[in-house]
């Protein structure tokens, strides 16, 4: 046999970094760190920094292992043709072990490191991620994003449990803190990703994904972001409105929700035909990831603050 | 069957390969010794706990 067939080249360490979808790692991480820090007990910082590697571990598995099932739908999007497996310089089969083999070491460093509530669900949130979303709800259902949205709100829940060890709801219907920062990645989960579909429509076209405005069109994919704003807008301010946050946390939500339903209600009542290259669908999108990240920081500056 | 590989077949690039190797050789010790240090210190921290 020639030596060219029997030794494949190995894929560079750069692409198992880009297999674990650093800027997705980046947005769990701070959000789970936000949930911790939130936690009326503070954590040992040795062990809360080995929580966060451990999510951000957990977070890199669940990437690579989608990127492992969606290898065939990746190649045909131009968004994502160049990464790893659809562009050729890694097996799949090596995605796959990396996958398994970081998500399951990621579950076991946190359960040793603070407990096994939170490594329970930050293992339930890896395979909600790979088997609910990915491989059951994107290539079957429009409402895709709406219930797999939950796996990316799973973050500062274990993070929570990560310091405190339980995630009790709260009192009667009104949900405790870590649950309401998980509704409001939930509510947020839908506009942020429809905004992103709409100018990235003949992509998911292309590769066979019921995204909203390929199955429903722009027309209902833009009612429905402002529709799931406006819920989205309840969570936001529903710390402060609860008493489970101060005047600082409410003054930003305040502000940047407002912000938030001006853009979605731009990206709604706008006409398609309008030639400017999704500018607002674009605005919309960029200021959602803002949003988060801005508000989650306010919620622990108020609790610091108030500290 | 010829052994010998199609003409429009790229050669194979040994020193890449081996540069590849060195660098995942590199990069997974350095995780492992991160890996290591932070048990250590995990164990510290938790042993601390759990004292009265």
């Amino acid at each position: 046999m020639a030596l060219d067939a029997a030794i494949a080249m190995p894929a560079d360490w750069r692409d198992f970094l880009a297999l674990t979808k650093p800027r997705v790692m980046s947005l769990a991480v701070f959000t789970a760190l936000c949930g911790m820090l939130v936690a009326p007990e503070p954590i040992h910082p040795t062990l809360g920094l080995a929580a966060i590697i451990a999510i951000a571990l957990g977070a890199g598995a669940s990437g690579a292992l989608n990127q492992w099932l969606e290898a065939d739908i990746d190649g045909k999007m131009r968004r994502t043709a160049s990464r790893p497996l659809p562009a050729g310089r890694m097996e799949r089969a090596s995605a796959l072990h990396f996958g398994v083999g970081l998500g399951v070491f990621a579950v076991l460093l946190l359960g040793v490191a603070t407990n096994w509530l939170a490594a329970g669900a930050l293992a339930v949130s890896i395979l909600y991620y790979l088997f609910v979303y990915t491989a059951w709800l994107k290539t079957r259902t429009p409402h895709n994003i709406v219930i797999g949205g939950a796996a990316g709100a799973f973050p500062p829940l274990i993070g929570w449990a990560a310091a405190m060890g339980d995630l009790r709801w709260g009192a009667g219907i009104a949900p405790s803190l870590p649950w309401l920062l998980f509704l409001l990645i939930f509510l947020w989960t839908p506009p942020h990703f429809w905004s992103l579909s709409l100018f990235v429509r003949t992509d998911y076209a292309n590769a066979g994904i019921p995204m909203l405005p390929v199955v429903a069109g722009e027309a209902v994919t833009r009612r429905q972001i402002l529709l799931y704003t406006l819920p989205m807008a309840a969570a936001a301010m529903a710390p402060w409105a609860l008493g489970l946050s101060g005047a600082l946390y409410g003054a930003a939500a305040a502000i940047l929700t407002a912000a938030f339903v001006v853009l979605a209600a731009q990206v709604a009542f706008r006409k398609a035909e309008t030639d400017d290259a999704m500018a607002p669908e674009k605005r919309l999108f960029a200021f959602s990831i803002a949003y988060l990240f801005i508000l989650f920081s306010a919620i622990v500056a108020d609790h610091m603050l108030a500290a | 069957m010829s052994d010998t590989p199609p003409f429009d077949m790229p050669p194979f690039d040994m020193d890449e390969y081996r540069r590849r190797q060195a660098a995942r050789t590199r990069v997974m010790g350095l995780g492992l010794l991160a890996l290591a240090v932070l048990i250590f210190f995990v164990t510290i921290a938790k042993m601390g706990l759990a004292q009265p």
